[in-house]
């Protein structure tokens, strides 16, 4: 952290800055290289002409982002649903991670370790059928068993679907999320742990005054991670899940879904771009912000 | 986020992988296309010499690419391979051109056109399907106007009035296919339950007329549906044939019904709001009518189940399809529907709507010479061998013609063994969208005369030919489209209550800014009128 003070030597760090460089090549290719992308969104695309040479459109690709009262409920959505899965999805992984910790190495940890990963690898089509399957009202397992000869139909009531939506992400995201907390755990010196329980901690004191204190930078960065990428959302999850029904766009309409819905037809390469560099623009200005906040909280943990 | 950055490196991997492939296989296949060029040369110049031909020697020979749709299966890429030899010899003689065959998923086939398009690949002869004038608005398609000495015979053949959609601002874009351009809407159904229920089928006319007969199938077996979806989320009860209150048809003006950002109802020239129509209203009254008596499947709008699956398994009753073709005993049961059999009752025909010829095939601005695509795109047209050979592959390995067979009216068999899945080649499912429809085998002879009459003497509208280009309102689509959709889909399959629902669907259209695009569409239309 500190590095910045020692005298700057080429020579020390080239062995190093060698070894980074496949990564960063990598870097520049996928995530830089791309990036002239960005042309296209104040263009009016003309194949004939080419990319610089089309004609300039201002703003005007970006205007379809804001014209109705959609774009409220877009924004809406996509900024209630990632702070809402920000938290809960922190809060939940933590306690995971810990839960997983403290039952330790044992043959039920072994079990119950792949069956919460296993949830991330289903595909989202896969999921939003499992969804359908416990939802529909003809057949579906909730009418069936809970409800019996009531049936909601959940499909045309976007009351339900914050919940719904925010249940399948949880089941879905939690245990491959607690991953990185686990490994953070287990690389914590066992010694701190031992000479707590020397002192007569408790388990729950040993929780609170050492696991989380020193979970802490991961937590940071984690959520500064996840606000890097507050307005773009699981496409899958508000698209397929929901199986694209239009009774529901109030609670389901995202950004993603939107361009997707809207430029579907019109595959209009200009307006996209328009969308994703929106998107990359607030998600950059919201992820400086951040860390200068959390830089002047608390310094040890800002990201740069 | 690294879960993200994994994702992308494995897809770009992927991504590359096949680019690769696709290079490789490419390379390849221009070297084995050189050495068979030499040897057709040679033989032209001998059979020249024997004075036999009368084909013209070309100086050389340009690779032409074909995009093309297919439906569920693909063709393997050795079949493709040996289907393009056997052309190529064809080809390279009669037209200079040696093909290069890319059949798309139909599904996909916009956005894999987009795709190629963007990347700068070839691509000669193609469909714009998203219409003709966004692609000539991007400058994806050139004009064909300095070709029409290579493709005269083809527009000849077809005649002025077919090409009609054919022309933005007075130039030449595209041919369109030629087949019956206008639906004749059926009712399927079980034949057993019909019989059942009593009802005379020959008595129908409209999709009205069906009530009964749902009413009595439903009443009868609670747990079949009566109406299933022809497609998913739609039951086809939105459209412009129907029954004697829609006596002013419906011309959506280049959209789809849901897609209309604008339509004429009747003769009027006033270009209006589809959905603020009483027609429109009408038609969902009934969806949702329907949809409360339980004759329509319930949960339409999310359920991924069609028709022919429901008919198979024994749980649907009937759906509602529209065919350029006529129907008989063989094609009703066909095998779509399981082991049912089917019959049928014709429920009217459909206004031939101004975009009826918006199925076409242009040039790409890719194209390396377009002159030798418009001669192959000439032979797509007017040559029967090129055409079934794209259409069913080489005879005795993709197809047999048994005995006494009449190429008019009957189809190829498959080989023994063989069957659509495992043919190394067959595209029989594009006959719908590719060239000439009427020179393939089975399509010439009643199909021909059905086609015909629908051409000759279908309704048609005052509008056919207009093309919409709706550059200039690009954000107020987007914005309407994206409402036409939340709204759509529920009122069709009449889950939606239009009482509660139209207003404030109109209200949002309305917000969304349908008025600036109406206004729109409505000037281009009086400049097209006033040339026309």
């Amino acid at each position: 952290m500190k590095s910045r003070k020692n005298k700057y030597s080429l020579k020390k760090d080239l062995p190093f800055l060698a070894l980074m460089l496949p990564a960063l090549i990598y870097l520049f290719i996928n995530n830089y290289m791309p990036m002239f992308g960005i042309f296209i969104a104040f263009k009016n695309i003309n194949y004939q002409k080419g990319i610089f040479r089309s004609d300039w459109a201002g703003l005007k690709n970006f205007e379809f982002l804001f014209r109705t009262k959609d774009a409220f409920i877009m924004l809406r959505n996509t900024l209630g649903y990632n702070v809402l899965f920000i938290f809960l999805g922190i809060i939940l992984s933590v306690t995971l991670a810990i839960l997983m910790n403290e039952i330790g190495k044992t043959v039920l940890a072994k079990i119950v370790q792949p069956i919460i990963i296993f949830p991330n690898m289903i595909s989202m089509v896969i999921v939003a059928y499992i969804v359908f399957a416990f939802l529909n009202s003809q057949t579906g397992f909730i009418d069936k068993t809970i409800l019996h000869n009531a049936p909601i139909s959940w499909y045309s009531d976007p009351r339900y679907w914050p919940a719904i939506l925010t249940i399948v992400n949880i089941w879905k995201g939690t245990g491959y999320g607690s991953i990185i907390y686990m490994a953070s755990i287990a690389g914590i010196d066992g010694e701190l742990f031992e000479a707590a329980r020397v002192d007569g901690a408790t388990r729950w004191q040993q929780i609170t005054h050492i696991t989380l204190p020193l979970l802490k930078p991961t937590i940071v960065i984690m959520v500064l991670m996840s606000i890097s990428r507050i307005f773009n959302s699981d496409f899958g999850l508000f698209y397929q899940v929901p199986m694209n029904s239009g009774a529901l766009y109030d609670t389901t309409q995202t950004i993603d879904t939107y361009v997707y819905r809207a430029l579907m037809e019109l595959s209009d390469i200009g307006m996209s771009s328009a969308a994703s560099v929106f998107q990359s623009i607030v998600g950059f200005v919201l992820v400086i912000t951040a860390n200068k906040i959390v830089a002047k909280v608390d310094g040890e943990n800002k990201l740069f | 986020m690294k879960r993200k950055r994994l994702t992308t490196a494995v897809l770009a991997a992927i991504l590359a992988g096949s680019m690769v492939a696709c290079g490789s296989q490419g390379a390849e296949m221009t070297a084995k296309n050189d050495t068979e060029s030499e040897n057709v040369q040679e033989a032209a110049a001998a059979s020249e010499t024997s004075g036999t031909a009368k084909d013209a020697i070309w100086n050389s020979i340009s690779k032409v690419t074909l995009y093309y749709p297919v439906y569920f299966n693909m063709p393997s890429d050795a079949g493709i391979a040996s289907v393009e030899a056997e052309l190529n010899k064809y080809l390279e003689p009669k037209a200079g051109v040696d093909i290069e065959l890319h059949p798309l998923d139909m599904f996909q086939y916009t956005d894999q056109i987009n795709l190629v398009l963007s990347s700068g690949d070839q691509v000669d002869i193609f469909m714009p399907m998203a219409g003709l004038s966004t692609y000539v608005s991007k400058g994806q398609i050139i004009p064909m106007d300095d070709y029409v000495d290579e493709i005269k015979p083809a527009m000849d053949l077809m005649g002025r009035d077919f090409m009609k959609s054919s022309y933005v601002n007075g130039s030449l874009y595209s041919l369109p296919v030629y087949k019956a351009n206008t639906f004749q809407w059926y009712f399927m159904c079980r034949k057993d339950l019909a019989a059942e229920a009593g009802f005379d089928l020959t008595k129908v006319d409209s999709i009205d007329d069906l009530e009964p007969l749902l009413t009595a199938v439903h009443e009868k077996h609670p747990d079949i549906y009566a109406l299933c979806p022809t497609n998913p989320n739609d039951f086809q009860l939105i459209n412009s044939a129907d029954g004697p209150e829609f006596d002013n048809d419906v011309d959506y003006l280049g959209d789809n019904p849901d897609t209309c950002t604008g339509a004429v109802i009747g003769d009027t020239d006033k270009v209006e709001n589809f959905y603020a129509s009483e027609e429109y209203k009408a038609m969902v009254k009934r969806a949702y009518d329907w949809n409360q008596k339980g004759l329509l499947m319930p949960e339409a709008s999310v359920s991924p189940d069609i028709a022919s699956d429901l008919i198979a398994s024994g749980r649907g009753f009937g759906s509602i399809i529209g065919y350029g073709y006529p129907m008989n005993e063989e094609m009703a049961n066909n095998g779509n529907y399981g082991d049912y059999e089917m019959t049928w009752a014709e429920c009217g025909t459909d206004l031939m709507q101004s975009s009826a010829f918006n199925n076409q095939f242009s040039i790409g601005y890719t194209s390396a010479d377009p002159a030798a695509a418009a001669r192959l795109m000439n032979l797509l047209w007017t040559d029967e061998y090129v055409v079934n050979t794209i259409i069913y592959g080489l005879e005795g390995e993709d197809y047999i013609l048994p005995d006494n067979f009449d190429p008019l009216d009957d189809m190829p068999e498959y080989p023994e063994g063989i069957t659509a899945e495992t043919a190394p080649y067959q595209a029989r499912v594009s006959c719908g969208c590719f060239g000439n429809n009427f020179l393939m085998y089975g399509f010439g002879g009643a199909v021909k005369d059905f086609g015909m009459d629908l051409i000759n003497n279908s309704k048609k509208s005052k509008y056919l030919g207009f093309l919409y280009d709706g550059s200039d309102c690009k954000t107020e689509i987007t914005a309407v489209n994206n409402v036409i959709k939340q709204y759509y889909i529920g009122l069709a399959c009449g889950e939606m209550n239009p009482e509660e629902t139209l207003d404030q669907f109109n209200a949002d259209l309305k917000a969304a800014g349908i008025d600036a695009i109406i206004e729109d569409k409505q000037s281009q239309l009086d400049a097209w009128l006033a040339q026309h």
